[in-house]
């Protein structure tokens, strides 16, 4: 259990990692993420459950340096086994065939998108993905959703994200847009989206302490209504998500 | 399932009894002073985690004993929720066989050294004392629990586990009766001690990586230390409950995998965990947190909070909102921190405070300051967004509602600023979610909804119990829960084995 099985540096900041927990590996679905602690003096953190193999009995994740793990990163290895894994948690992405889906994301913010754009392709959608940021330490994450998306865009310096997303939209018939990234960037594309009346849906990266709903770090205002993203997401309509208030929150946690 | 060695044991009309209420005269039994309990010195212990209680010596807690007049209808039994044998245990401290005590209390409760800590005596036991008649101060019962408890626990401790067979049980008829334990607080540790005891095979999951529950992420240390909770664990393990940690039932496993994997009885006892807010504004800037994050910082030490440090609250100002005992642990776990200035918000006057009145005194003397009769209206920010203030509303006392506590009413155009650069929202606990729970039947709140008397839910083989079903409550009445869902589900399984047999 917990045994890490495969492990791929990517770069310096960002590994990839097939995990051994059979149970997570049967149960999990687009959208869910595992806590993780590594050692017992490691902080529990969440991250996304990138792809699973119930036949494998294995899960993947992907870290990355940006999480307090610099050390970790370079002491993890094969056949390490990790102290705590807890999953899968949080609901899952709703999949089904919504026709053209526009998914995009930003840098190592990309990573929550990864299993969505596999799990809509595999559902019949055509999907558009807009990777905003192309740098060495984000192009390993290119090869995870290139085989599931019908175009890949990129932004550049010449065409920032939300224009080439406002092309996007602009060019063809789009039912629904995915978003994950910073939160200064989801608020901007949902502004885009709401215009356009396009369904929205942003998935939040956030600090937790437990992941089950005790905390209440993650707590976030949708619709007015008070959600905590371990529990009630984290997938949410992007288009009633109070970024603003999201974004002070952040200031202070990330 | 009374023994005669049992029954020598818990009854009033064993010679032993008799002779030891010979011993002294009523009169000399009343004369002696209730015990004091060692403390550290509040200056000292506001700068450590160490537990405040030290516990009774052995000389203080035969005394003590001394004073339980051994009632022919003892009061406080009536009291116990889990109905504790109270003058037995007592009188068998009275003649220093501490370990008959032990056993007199392992009859009933799993948790003795857990709810001699945390108990609200003066609510329960002790508030059925016939002392109080006499307008005196009562049996110190709690005080005795928790010393019987840590005292075998430590005798255990320096024989060093050489008799490690706490007396293995014999294979029982029941051992192929699979029971699964969903979650670890104390209603799922009593109901996994009885069952176990019973014979049963039982496995308790826990969703995080340590085993307690509230009694670990949510008491803090020095009030009950970590150590004396794993070690009523040890001996539940010692008596073959297995456990199984970073397993979220409803997630990692479902139901219909607990079912598929032969466990014939669940009982359900996710506790209530669920941060509760006011609904004013500003309970989402940073700096206003929850009971439960704060708490969970401190008890796991993940004190670095991202961007942000809370492992010195020095030269800080924290304000708590409310006055249960989850306050009363938050402001004394702020003054550990170094904070400057910590105090309890409370809407209603002092004397309505909920918590027990040892942690109330506690917080007092290491300093929090109570701010009664005061209700939080909004939380105000500086120009970066950080917390920065609590504005208030002056309250008074009103009418005695149905609870028979004075409803607070504000004080019209009262309202002060505080500034503060913490806040700790204490103001209750809603169920956590169960998930995804096949044909049972829910409150509007999300407690699950269970037969009062067999703790037993819509759907046949899942019991619950504890704050799952009653919203937030307390650790024994939690226990009181486990204690009776075992006892139904046993006579449940009881009956289907006799009707099996009679085919």
């Amino acid at each position: 259990m917990n045994i890490i099985r495969k492990i791929v540096r990517h770069s310096e900041y960002t590994a990839e990692m097939v995990i051994e927990n059979p149970s997570i590996a049967r149960s999990a679905r687009a959208g869910h993420f595992v806590m993780v602690r590594f050692t017992p003096d490691c902080p529990r953190i969440p991250f996304t459950i990138v792809d699973a193999s119930p036949a494998d009995g294995t899960f993947t994740i992907i870290i990355h340096k940006g999480a307090r793990l610099a050390d970790l990163i370079g002491s993890l290895h094969e056949d390490y086994r990790i102290g705590d894994v807890l999953g899968p948690l949080g609901q899952a992405f709703e999949i089904r065939n919504y026709g053209t889906v526009v998914c995009c994301g930003d840098g190592v913010g990309f990573v929550p998108i990864i299993p969505v754009i596999k799990a809509l392709k595999q559902a019949g959608n055509r999907v558009v993905t807009i990777l905003s940021e192309f740098t060495s330490e984000t192009s390993c994450l290119r090869a995870n959703v290139e085989p599931y998306s019908d175009v890949i865009l990129h932004s550049s310096e010449e065409m920032a994200t939300l224009e080439l997303i406002d092309r996007v939209l602009t060019d063809e018939k789009v039912d629904l847009t995915v978003i994950t990234g910073p939160t200064p960037m989801m608020k901007a594309i949902a502004e885009c989206t709401r215009v356009r009346q396009i369904p929205t849906r942003c998935i939040l990266n956030m600090v937790m302490l437990d992941g089950v709903g005790l905390c209440g770090i993650c707590r976030v205002m949708v619709d007015g209504k008070r959600m905590l993203t371990c529990i009630d997401g984290p997938v949410f309509d992007a288009h009633h998500v109070d970024f603003d208030q999201l974004q002070n929150r952040q200031r202070h946690f990330v | 399932m009374t023994t005669i060695e049992e029954n020598n044991l818990i009854s009033r009309d064993s010679g032993w009894r008799e002779e030891l209420r010979k011993r002294f005269t009523t009169k000399e039994r009343t004369a002696v002073p209730r015990v004091k309990m060692p403390e550290m010195d509040a200056a000292y212990r506001v700068r450590c985690d160490d537990e405040v209680n030290q516990g009774l010596s052995t000389e203080q807690a035969v005394l003590e004993a001394r004073r339980c007049l051994d009632c022919p209808d003892p009061g406080c039994m009536k009291e116990c929720p889990v109905s504790n044998n109270i003058p037995a245990f007592i009188k068998n401290v009275e003649r220093r066989n501490f370990g008959e005590a032990l056993k007199v209390l392992s009859l009933t409760t799993v948790l003795p050294a857990v709810c001699g800590r945390v108990c609200p005596q003066e609510k329960q036991c002790e508030h059925g004392c016939i002392y109080n008649k006499m307008k005196k101060p009562p049996v110190a019962i709690g005080h005795l629990e928790r010393f019987v408890a840590d005292y075998n626990r430590e005798l255990d401790e320096s024989v060093a586990r050489q008799s490690s067979a706490q007396a293995v049980q014999a294979p029982s008829y029941f051992a192929a009766i699979k029971i699964a334990v969903v979650g670890s607080g104390p209603s799922g540790l009593a109901f996994a001690g009885d069952m176990a005891k019973r014979g049963y095979d039982v496995t308790v999951f826990e969703a995080l990586d340590c085993f307690g529950g509230v009694l670990k992420y949510g008491i803090p240390q020095f009030c009950l230390p970590n150590h004396v909770v794993d070690a009523e664990i040890e001996k539940l393990r010692a008596i073959g409950v297995k456990f199984v940690k970073d397993t979220f039932v409803g997630k990692t496993l479902s139901y219909d995998d607990l079912q598929e994997q032969g466990f014939k009885g669940i009982y359900v006892a996710t506790g209530a965990g669920k941060p509760r807010f006011m609904g004013i504004p500003g309970e989402n800037l940073p700096g206003v947190m929850t009971a439960n994050e704060y708490l969970i910082r401190v008890n796991f030490s993940q004190h670095e909070i991202y961007g942000q440090n809370v492992a010195t609250l020095k030269q800080k100002r924290v304000a708590v909102i409310g006055a249960g005992n989850t306050a009363m642990d938050a402001v004394r776990a702020a003054l550990r921190l170094g904070a400057e200035k910590a105090m309890i918000i409370y809407r209603r006057g002092e004397s309505e405070i909920p918590a027990r009145q040892e942690e109330v005194r506690h917080a007092k003397e290491e300093g929090a300051e109570f701010l009664t009769l005061h209700n939080p209206l909004e939380y105000i920010a500086d120009e970066n967004g950080l917390l920065k203030a609590v504005r208030l509303q002056r309250m008074e006392l009103g009418e005695p509602d149905e609870s028979g506590r004075c409803t607070p009413v504000p004080v019209e155009g009262d309202i002060i600023d505080v500034e503060v650069d913490l806040a700790v929202v204490c103001v209750g606990f809603l169920p956590n979610p169960p998930v995804s729970l096949p044909d049972v039947d829910l409150s509007r709140n999300g407690n699950i909804l269970v037969d009062g008397s067999s703790m037993k839910s819509s759907s046949p083989e899942i019991y619950a119990g504890g704050d799952i079903v009653r919203g937030a409550a307390t650790v024994i009445l939690a226990m009181g829960d486990g204690r009776k869902a075992a006892k139904s589900m046993a006579e449940a399984f009881e009956q289907i084995i006799r009707n099996t047999r009679l085919d």
